[in-house]
């Protein structure tokens, strides 16, 4: 899932300050589940800025990433001068796609892509490098989870568990080197990995996925 | 062939210091320790923005060293350039006549001065060893394409003993040394029987017989700083005995050097321990005193 | 200035009125809810449209919630909302009461702290 955290409400009415007419679009989907833009986070945001003097009113829509879903709501949108959307940055976009001549402005940071691991707690996990390896480093992936996206084995500053750039975050490496010896897969390790062809990432730019079979 | 090849290959027992660039474009503080050390050492290391501090060049100090008479050992961190950037670099490098290059993967920059910035990470260490054994031996640059001329590099990394996993680090000194890693300078010894024991598993891998190995040591200046590298500083391992040693000591810039002084005197035993690595970071002054202490001076004299 | 305040009907709620009746000087308006783990971010927010300044949550201690965790999660949505109001440079705030019933000092010590607090806001 896509992870995000609510914007500090200070800059949010930094940016809305010029306008007076708000629609608080919380999205349904992600960033419900990771509690920054879901209904109960529009309500809240909608009644923080009407203390402020907005004329602002809360509405959600199930998944703002998807063009139908944002369609059945023009009416409620076209009524007021702004949004501001709770969604990802995915879903403030495809929203702004469908509406261009409304100014829409975010609500959330988005952070990263990543699962809750216990209630309050998200990480994570993936960074889209578009050539998944993980099946190498016993399933955890080195690109996302080390500092330094390191494939060939820990860096120098590994110490008992724990990230020398993060100590509260656990050593990708450690963790790789852990699975794997319980796997009995270890002399994988030894392998040196060549460079990463990273032209599949988004160093080569924005990224499109077209299906022919499917397209319409 | 680079001087310091030359003597690891004749069997000499090698010294190696650190030169810190400085914080600005003077010359002259790379002069200075440069000229200091030129009797003394065999090579310098200069380092690539240690610390991911922005400091002068390590490719321009390693010239500025090299006009002063001191062989440099460039250190090139995978953390601010891609593998265009390293190759690129390390051909201009040849072309001016660096020898020796030490491929880390570098300290992350949120550690540093500028934690703000991006970083490249674009290769490792040991894929950086790998491209630049291939650019030398098999005339390929990492895509594959044909590199013309002769380069003539003499190529190290660096290894700690004394981080975890404890048990994969042996493997992953093999497996620089098989990417191409002709040295290797280790992260400081203090404590010398988990050193004596990796060495042993060097040994039973026949790794000391494929590369030479350079043990690091740091002297300490004062019972702040050993305080400081034993809490602060990653990859660091300082066993709580030389931390009490140096509360006792009356003069401690003289137990400093002392403590030094007989861990090289202790690694120089060790079988596979071709040569020390003196990182005396912001204190290369002492280094001539370690070195005539150790009983390594006079160094043999350059070609 | 109105304040208002929300009492856990086992504790919080009876020691409201036995300390509205001691200290006839402190005004506010008063309402029991079943527990005050009940008492989310909305409500409070609510309290403050509906033109309240301050809002004061008196329940069980901690350890004593008869649902296990309401003052406990209580507290931390307090101090979201808090966070929150804080962000959008909101004078208004929450502020906690945890005790029995008979406990009614530590009523007027919260608000001790939380009218000075507001007032100091207004300005």
């Amino acid at each position: 899932m896509i992870v995000g955290e609510r914007k500090p409400l200070s800059i949010v009415i930094e940016n809305l300050s010029p306008w007076r007419k708000i629609l608080v679009l919380g999205c349904g989907t992600c960033v419900t589940v990771c509690m920054s833009g879901g209904e109960k986070e529009a309500q809240e945001v909608a009644a923080i800025l009407r203390l402020r003097g907005f004329q602002a009113r809360a509405l959600t829509i199930e998944r703002q990433c998807e063009m139908e879903f944002n369609r059945k709501f023009a009416e409620e949108i076209n009524r007021e001068e702004v949004v501001l959307s709770l969604a990802c940055g995915i879903g403030v976009q495809i929203l702004s796609d469908l509406f261009p001549q409304k100014p829409i402005f975010p609500g959330v940071n988005t952070t990263f892509m990543g699962a809750p691991i216990v209630q309050g707690l998200w990480e994570e996990r993936c960074s889209g490098c578009g050539d998944c390896i993980v099946h190498l480093f016993g399933n955890i992936c080195p690109v996302t989870r080390c500092a330094k996206s390191l494939l060939n084995g820990p860096c120098g500053g590994s110490q008992k568990g724990k990230c020398e750039v993060k100590p509260e975050r656990d050593c990708a490496w450690q963790l790789i080197y852990d699975r794997m010896r319980e796997q009995g897969r270890l002399e994988e390790l030894l392998r040196i990995h060549p460079p990463k062809d990273w032209s599949s990432s988004r160093y080569g730019g924005q990224r499109k996925m077209l299906r022919e079979d499917v397209y319409l | 062939m680079s001087f310091l090849q030359k003597l690891l290959k004749s069997g000499t027992f090698v010294v190696t210091a650190e030169v810190g660039p400085p914080k600005g474009c003077e010359r002259s503080v790379i002069e200075k320790k440069c000229r200091e050390l030129f009797d003394y050492v065999d090579a310098v290391n200069v380092t690539d923005n240690q610390t991911a501090i922005v400091r002068l060049s390590s490719f321009a100090s390693s010239l500025i060293a090299r006009e002063c008479g001191v062989e440099p050992v460039m250190q090139m961190v995978c953390r601010d350039r891609n593998r265009i950037a390293l190759q690129s670099d390390f051909l201009g490098a040849c072309a001016l006549g660096i020898e020796n290059f030490l491929c880390l993967t570098g300290d992350h920059q949120s550690m540093g001065n500028h934690p703000h910035s991006k970083n490249v990470f674009d290769i490792d260490s040991i894929q950086l060893l790998q491209i630049l054994s291939d650019l030398r031996d098999k005339k390929v640059f990492q895509n594959g394409e044909a590199v013309k001329g002769e380069i003539r590099a003499f190529l190290g990394a660096g290894e700690n003993p004394f981080a975890d996993p404890m048990e994969f680090r042996v493997y992953r000194l093999a497996k620089k040394i098989e990417a191409g890693a002709q040295f290797i300078q280790t992260q400081a010894v203090f404590d010398l029987e988990p050193f004596a024991r990796f060495m042993e598993e060097v040994r039973a891998m026949k790794l000391h017989e494929r590369a030479f190995i350079l043990a690091g040591v740091i002297p300490v200046k004062s019972l702040n700083a050993i305080r400081y590298m034993q809490s602060e500083v990653p990859g660091l391992v300082i066993p709580p005995f030389l931390v009490e040693r140096m509360e006792k000591a009356r003069d401690p810039k003289e137990e400093g050097i002392a403590m030094c002084v007989e861990i090289i005197e202790a690694v120089k035993k060790i079988e596979g321990v071709r040569g020390v690595h003196i990182m005396a970071i912001a204190w290369e002054s002492v280094v001539p005193e370690i070195v005539v202490r150790s009983g390594l001076y006079p160094r043999p004299k350059r070609g | 200035m109105k304040i208002a305040s929300l009492g856990c009907d086992k504790s919080g709620f009876p020691a409201l009125l036995r300390f509205l009746a001691e200290y006839p000087q402190y005004r506010m308006d008063v309402t029991a809810v079943p527990c005050l783990g009940m008492v989310n971010e909305g409500m409070m927010l609510q309290a403050f449209e509906n033109g309240y300044r301050g809002l004061l949550l008196a329940g069980c201690p901690i350890e004593s919630c008869h649902n296990q965790k309401g003052s406990h999660y209580a507290l931390l949505k307090a101090e979201r909302v808090n966070t929150l109001l804080e962000e959008a440079k909101l004078p208004m705030r929450v502020t906690c009461a945890l005790l029995t019933m008979d406990k009614i000092a530590e009523i007027k010590r919260a608000l001790d702290e939380l009218l000075p607090f507001l007032k100091e806001r207004e300005q």
